[in-house]
């Protein structure tokens, strides 16, 4: 007897609504749709909000309140553009709003909840006598802290510029639509934070450029062309 | 190769907007070019950072990611644009009728108080008032032309409902306007 499977990774994505679905009926009210699409982007409104804010808390309260934004303004959204290029808009002006009303950065320092998830994996030096272990954890998280100062001397805008582009992958032209500018201003914007993240990193490179890739561990490796 | 040229060409190589011909002469290009390999691979790294700190993201907690949108729009109606698209087929709910009115009264009474107006005007019938003498549709019918000496006298005979006749004077000599119509002395 022949033994029949069901493809359910198939049949599940056959029955997923997609975002038009799902943004049609959250505008006729359909709370479960628009929970199903909350539940559906939360994680990448919240990494969105985390690479320009730098502070979970503040970064989860934003994306929070971007949806809230979706919800309230849902009925302008026309389906011109995707859903999510219109959500990623509305998190990263919430998040520039976030900025510009406190008028600081909170996650200047070095975020605490790195530290600790790197401590629970390695010996990392934190403020105890114990000798530096040349190793690769080390290495990582000192590269982390490099990033994470580099980072914040960006302004806003070029650091959701430089996620939006590396993290998330998004084209120069739904960046310039996230960030309703132009092309060109958008180009100008990575040059200028790959440029001053370029000039953080180098000093952790060798001459010929592969000593950190060659002792680093996963999370450091180059990248093959 | 100035430091500004060398990251917008790395950014259009790393970012796949250069044609296949274009890459393959930077890659030529790099691997002759030491400083050029060395910002090509800080910004590779730079990346890869980025990459890994965003898997570290995805492992956060958002539990009750959902429950803190909730609350905030618990108590918030449906968009209310969904009720005023809703098809005219379906009975709207008297609820919903009385929101839609109260949102949207005052420019509805202003706009049927200007109608009433402008159609109050434009039908009000000629020499109900015997002042300004027009006829429906405001255009005046002469009936005979006087001419007594240097003054000429337009006379409008009444219409169908009994309003005064019109009598206007012109005075080409006068040019103070002594024998204005308007002035209420009857030329005749």
């Amino acid at each position: 007897m022949k033994r029949r499977t069901c493809r359910r990774r198939e049949k599940s994505e056959i029955l997923a609504p997609t975002d038009n679905e799902l943004v049609a009926r959250s505008k006729e009210g359909d709370r479960e749709a628009f929970q199903t699409l909350v539940e559906r982007y939360q994680r990448r409104a919240f990494g969105i909000a985390m690479g320009v804010l730098r502070h979970p808390e503040d970064a989860r309260d934003a994306a929070q309140n971007a949806f809230v934004k979706v919800f309230r303004n849902i009925n302008s959204f026309k389906g011109e553009s995707s859903f999510y290029t219109w959500l990623y808009r509305i998190v990263v002006n919430v998040c520039i709003d976030h900025i510009r009303k406190h008028k600081k950065m909170r996650a200047v320092e070095y975020d605490d909840t790195f530290r600790r998830r790197d401590e629970a994996n390695s010996r990392t030096l934190q403020g105890n006598t114990q000798a530096l272990r040349p190793d690769a954890n080390f290495e990582r998280t000192e590269l982390h802290t490099v990033l994470h100062k580099a980072l914040g001397e960006l302004t806003e805008t070029h650091r959701a510029v430089i996620v939006l582009r590396e993290v998330d992958g998004l084209s120069y032209e739904e960046i310039a639509e996230v960030m309703d500018c132009h092309l060109g201003t958008v180009m100008s914007r990575l040059h200028h934070a790959r440029k001053n993240l370029q000039k953080a990193l180098k000093p952790y490179l060798d001459e010929s450029g592969s000593y950190l890739a060659d002792r680093a561990g996963k999370g450091v490796r180059r990248e093959d062309k | 190769m100035s430091e500004t040229t060398s990251i917008e060409i790395l950014s259009r190589y790393l970012d796949g907007v250069m044609d296949e011909s274009e890459a393959q002469a930077f890659v030529t290009q790099m691997a002759s070019d030491s400083e050029l390999k060395a910002a090509h691979d800080t910004l590779v790294l730079a990346k890869t950072l980025l990459r890994h700190e965003a898997e570290k993201f995805d492992q956060m907690d958002l539990s009750n990611f959902f429950e803190g949108v909730e609350a905030q729009i618990a108590t918030e109606p449906a968009p209310a644009l969904a009720q005023a698209e809703r098809s005219p087929a379906q009975a709207p709910s008297s609820g919903g009728l009385i929101a839609w009115w109260r949102k949207y009264w005052t420019p509805i009474v202003a706009v049927a108080a200007t109608a009433t107006m402008i159609a109050f005007f434009v039908s009000k019938p000629a020499g109900s008032s015997g002042e300004s003498g027009e006829v429906a549709g405001g255009a005046v019918v002469v009936d005979s032309i006087q001419n007594t000496g240097n003054t000429t006298v337009l006379i409008s005979n009444p219409v169908d409902d009994g309003g005064a006749t019109i009598i206007w004077l012109l005075d080409d000599e006068d040019d103070e306007g002594v024998n204005d119509p308007f002035s209420g002395e009857d030329p005749i």
